[in-house]
């Protein structure tokens, strides 16, 4: 059988840390019921926006017709899912009323996984520039280029291009160096 | 603590286990302990925010990979209907699972218990949309994630229900014309990634369902109060983050 805490201490502020006024409930900020509401009606809207964008294709500003690819698509949806996320977090979810500690790891993870993403995108969208060399079609200080429908061409090697570099400057010495640049078309 | 002296003897009511509920000792005061609990909940956070960063990672570069397919696999594979629908249900225990701490906050029990009682609904709700109407078809389909694809590219329920005249208003409503698809060399890779991440969600979704439930009986035990509903709380955050995922994965996996 327990019986009220009484006067003797405040069970919620036992060494009487806070002011009456704070100590009065664990919590200083209760959810309000209207803008929550909102909040959720909000979030409604950008899910049917969302669904909706997803469908549209194009459109014309006068003229002009503004043709919305895959690309597009998917910046308008991240955006609005972002818009989305953010809402929950700062009102379901109280950071904005909270301790900002608690954005802070918010914040750090979001850092964590853009790096994470980004770094890995980076990784794999150059594949395609980094495999020439892997596949020796690159030689390093040669005269290797890429040709005009976009092949590799295996060109002299480091020893064979500075050889010929130099004959050029002996036989030519009002000259700088022949540049693979300016050898090759350039078909990128 | 069992019993203070009983100066409150006018009250003649014996309190509830959240009204006489004592921060730990170490704590100055039930304020700390709560921000303590939640400082902890948002680490645990990140670390599912980093767990699902591994699918959204898997998406981003097979989808800059394959691009085109990515797209027109997306479109025959799933119904945004149904997508749509969960996304509605999700939102929504969401905006109810703050009802439920409202309820808590200003010490009303019914307004949380029906709160969280619509949350748990919501949440069985989901699981059932995607058990049934997602997994179960896509299984018998063999539209199987990676070497598990048998798939064969003929749409056998949608001809079915093209073949019929008796359509219910439901299916009707629930169907999505696919036209015409031509299987391609790399759905098996967006079926990889469609599997493991919404499975790993609904998972995390049964996972709410128990805690939920578990939060509903406290709350029926009266553990939950304005002065201390901290688990409460907690739960709350882990929903939300299950939403939040899923916010995400919905127009990656059934819109863009």
């Amino acid at each position: 059988m327990t019986h009220g805490p009484a006067s003797l201490y405040d069970t919620v502020d036992p060494h009487e840390t806070l002011s009456k006024d704070e100590a009065h409930s664990a919590h200083l900020h209760v959810t309000p019921y209207w803008p929550m509401f909102w909040v959720f009606m909000i979030l409604l809207a950008l899910t049917a926006l969302t669904v909706w964008s997803s469908n549209v294709h194009g459109f014309w500003i006068g003229n002009t017709e503004i043709v919305l690819g895959g690309t597009a698509h998917i910046l308008i949806a991240m955006t609005i899912a972002v818009i989305k996320a953010a809402l929950v977090a700062m009102y379901f979810m109280h950071l904005k009323y909270d301790q900002p500690m608690n954005t802070v790891i918010v914040g750090a993870t979001i850092f964590a996984v853009i790096m994470f993403i980004g770094l890995t995108l980076a990784d794999s969208a150059t594949r395609g520039v980094m495999d020439p060399m892997e596949h020796k079609q690159v030689v390093h200080g040669g005269d290797a280029h890429r040709a005009a429908d976009g092949t590799f061409v295996k060109g002299k090697g480091q020893v064979d291009a500075a050889r010929e570099n130099a004959k050029a400057k002996e036989t030519n010495p009002g000259h700088g160096e022949t540049k693979p640049a300016e050898a090759a078309p350039s078909g990128h | 603590m069992t019993s203070l002296p009983a100066e409150s003897a006018a009250m003649d009511r014996e309190l509830e286990p959240h009204e006489r509920y004592v921060p730990g000792h170490h704590w100055r005061n039930a304020q700390d302990e709560m921000e303590a609990a939640k400082l902890g909940m948002w680490l645990f956070l990140a670390t599912e925010i980093l767990l699902f960063a591994g699918f959204f990672c898997a998406y981003t570069v097979f989808r800059y990979w394959y691009p085109e397919n990515w797209h027109a696999a997306s479109r025959h594979y799933l119904n945004w209907k149904i997508g749509a629908a969960n996304t509605v249900v999700l939102l929504l225990s969401s905006f109810t699972i703050v009802l439920a701490i409202r309820g808590a906050q200003t010490n009303r029990k019914g307004m949380m218990l029906v709160n969280l009682f619509i949350t748990e609904l919501c949440a069985a709700f989901f699981l059932v949309v995607k058990l049934g109407w997602e997994y179960a078809p896509k299984w018998q389909k063999g539209e199987l994630p990676g070497g598990f694809f048998t798939y064969g590219g003929h749409d056998a329920s949608h001809d079915a229900h093209a073949a019929t005249e008796h359509a219910s208003w439901f299916s009707t409503l629930l169907s999505v014309d696919h036209g015409h698809y031509v299987t391609n060399a790399y759905d098996h890779i967006f079926m990889s990634v469609y599997w493991i991440s919404t499975a790993t969600h609904g998972f995390h979704v049964f996972a709410g369902m128990i805690v939920i439930g578990w939060a509903m009986w406290m709350a029926a035990r009266g553990h939950y109060g304005p002065k201390h509903y901290t688990s409460l709380e907690n739960i709350g955050l882990y929903w939300h983050i299950v939403d939040v995922i899923w916010i995400f994965l919905f127009p990656l996996l059934y819109l863009v």
